[in-house]
């Protein structure tokens, strides 16, 4: 009799644990879905900030790039890139990686495109959300990426480029030190557990390696070699754009935790260390007040780096959210919304490289800023499985690693363009708009265009186009015919 | 009866259909059709970034020729008629 009942109240405790086992895997599987529902967000403000600083004739090129990343990025990932990630966490392939074993596939095995976890699975509830917030992070890359190009980079170039950064470089980097098992985690303790690095601050340095070749804007820098400014054609789209990547932070920034109540006892960051949700909540909150702050009085109150400073600020508290006090975050992001403005001004005025939204300041700088702030404000803490402790020269092993990482690719795919003359439209499609060349069309046919002037020195004023045009052919040793454009 | 949805017997159906998976698992499938259908997917996936390329190559050549030899701006010869206005 109490052998019967001994029994069933085990069958009925296996199945009660079975059905809870399943209902924590939905649960999970919903988490993600909704992070990355919110995540298009941040793509949908890319798309918005990137066309709204546009002139008015580069703004649907401008938007494309930013749809087409999706288009090349999500089958590239697919086929490639989360197999890199899976299999890469040593710097090389994994055991395993040929194939998934039945018996125990492990992670590597479960990342090919042809293992069982990458299609509909019944068994499976994680595997496939937890590849789409992958995905979306390897957009993001490309999105960082896509803002310091506009306006000459060919769309066809933007995309091979956005390829090698969101499903080769960042997602290696990712296996190396934005996993639980990877070599700079396991042996350094590199902690970057919302992404300052992985994330922004390669694409930055990707970028920067890219802006290199591609080389200004024509008419970006005068013959003296001081910068003019290019005015956003639509200022409000750029702010709209840039509230609503902030809304898509929240998402990124759940995505990066993990959580599945049986596996684990409670919320993860991305080294399988604990946390919490409302952790990261307040940090990116306040990082958000932080570099706002820190921007406006950078910038002595201009709203696009003001913006672009509450950008900054998250990114530089990015890495530490998980362990950060608030006022700690608070400070760093000031700091930070600060850096960028500062470093943004030097790149474009000392270094003379054109980066059209900023993005290698405030995704670049400020994401390797966030690593080296922990490395001295969150030493000593216990990352990862091992428990291996947070240190500067760990974080500093990090850098190192990452910034040739992304930076070579960046340069060296993009000198491979420039030598095949695919990466940077002709100077005259450039002086007319992209729009024209690629679409044919003017997506402001209401409104009549104005051809840009230069005024010289008598105070008469000429139209841009034909000197603009004639400088270009000078710098590039006359390879470019001088006729003339424009009516 | 929810409790007597034969959700087991269904799911074992389900998953030996060719595209549904798992691809090569103990459970069966078709390890050959999915190999198949990831090899076109890869094609797919070169062959629209080499057309990206030679497409849009071919659309800014023609336009800078265009606007080279006539000195004005617009579509060039032969492209599709643009909807707005065009540069003074």
């Amino acid at each position: 009799m109490l052998g019967s009942i001994s029994s069933l109240l085990a069958q009925t405790v296996e199945e009660l644990d079975a059905k809870i086992t399943l209902d924590s895997q939905i649960l999970a599987e919903q988490f993600y879905f909704y992070t990355v529902v919110v995540m298009w967000l941040i793509h949908v403000g890319f798309m918005a900030y990137e066309a709204g600083v546009a002139r008015r004739k580069n703004i649907m090129s401008t938007a494309m790039k930013n749809i087409l990343t999706i288009a090349v990025v999500t089958p590239t990932f697919y086929y490639f890139g989360w197999y890199i990630y899976g299999c890469f966490e040593h710097g090389g392939p994994a055991q395993g990686h040929a194939g998934p074993d039945p018996e125990f596939p492990g992670f590597c095995g479960t990342t090919s495109p042809w293992a069982d976890q990458m299609g509909p699975n019944l068994g499976d509830h994680i595997s496939a959300v937890f590849f789409l917030a992958f995905l979306l992070f390897s957009w993001t890359t490309g999105s960082i990426m896509s803002g310091a190009l506009i306006e000459r980079v060919r769309l066809s170039a933007y995309l091979l480029l956005t390829v090698l950064l969101g499903s080769g470089v960042w997602i290696m980097d990712a296996a190396w030190g934005w996993s639980a098992g990877g070599w700079l985690t396991t042996r350094f303790g590199f902690h970057d557990s919302i992404a300052s690095l992985v994330v922004h601050g390669v694409a930055g340095a990707f970028a920067l390696g890219v802006l290199l070749n591609l080389g200004p804007r024509i008419g970006k820098y005068d013959m003296a070699g001081r910068a003019r400014a290019f005015r956003p054609h639509n200022t409000h789209m750029t702010l709209l754009g840039l509230m609503l990547i902030f809304t898509g932070f929240y998402g990124f920034y759940a995505a990066c935790l993990v959580i599945t109540s049986t596996a684990f006892p409670g919320w993860l960051n991305i080294y399988l260390s604990p946390t919490t949700l409302g952790s990261i909540a307040f940090v990116i909150t306040i990082g958000f007040a932080g570099g706002f702050t820190g921007g406006w009085f950078a910038s002595k109150g201009d709203p696009f780096w003001t913006l672009s400073g509450g950008l900054a600020g998250v990114i530089s508290v990015s890495a530490g959210a998980d362990i950060y006090h608030p006022s700690l975050a608070y400070i760093l992001a000031a700091s930070g919304g600060m850096l960028a403005v500062w470093s943004g001004n030097w790149i474009e005025r000392k270094l003379r490289v054109d980066d059209a939204v900023g993005a290698v300041a405030v995704h670049g700088v400020c994401g390797f800023y966030g690593v080296f702030l922990v490395g001295i404000f969150a030493g000593g803490f216990p990352t990862g499985v091992n428990n291996v402790e947070t240190s500067f020269g760990g974080q500093l092993m990090g850098m190192m690693a990452f910034f040739p990482l992304a930076f070579l690719p960046g340069y060296i795919a993009s000198w491979l363009l420039k030598k095949a003359n695919l990466l940077r439209v002709p100077p005259e499609v450039e002086l007319e708009g992209l729009d024209m060349a690629e679409f044919q069309q003017d997506f402001f046919p209401e409104f009549e265009r104005v051809p840009e002037v230069i005024v010289l020195p008598s105070g008469e004023e000429v139209e841009a186009a034909p000197i603009l045009l004639e400088g270009f052919s000078q710098l590039t040793n006359g390879h470019r015919p001088g006729a003339r454009v424009g009516a | 009866m929810i409790d007597s949805f034969p959700f087991d017997a269904w799911g074992d159906d389900v998953t030996t259909f060719w595209t549904f998976g798992p691809a090569g698992g103990a459970e069966g499938g078709s390890l050959t059709g999915t190999f198949v259908l990831t090899g076109l997917g890869m094609l797919l996936m070169v062959a629209s970034l080499v057309y990206w390329v030679w497409l849009e190559n071919k659309k800014l050549n023609a336009q800078a020729a265009h606007l080279r030899t006539a000195g004005g701006l617009g579509p060039a010869a032969g492209e599709s008629q643009p909807t707005g206005q065009p540069q003074a």
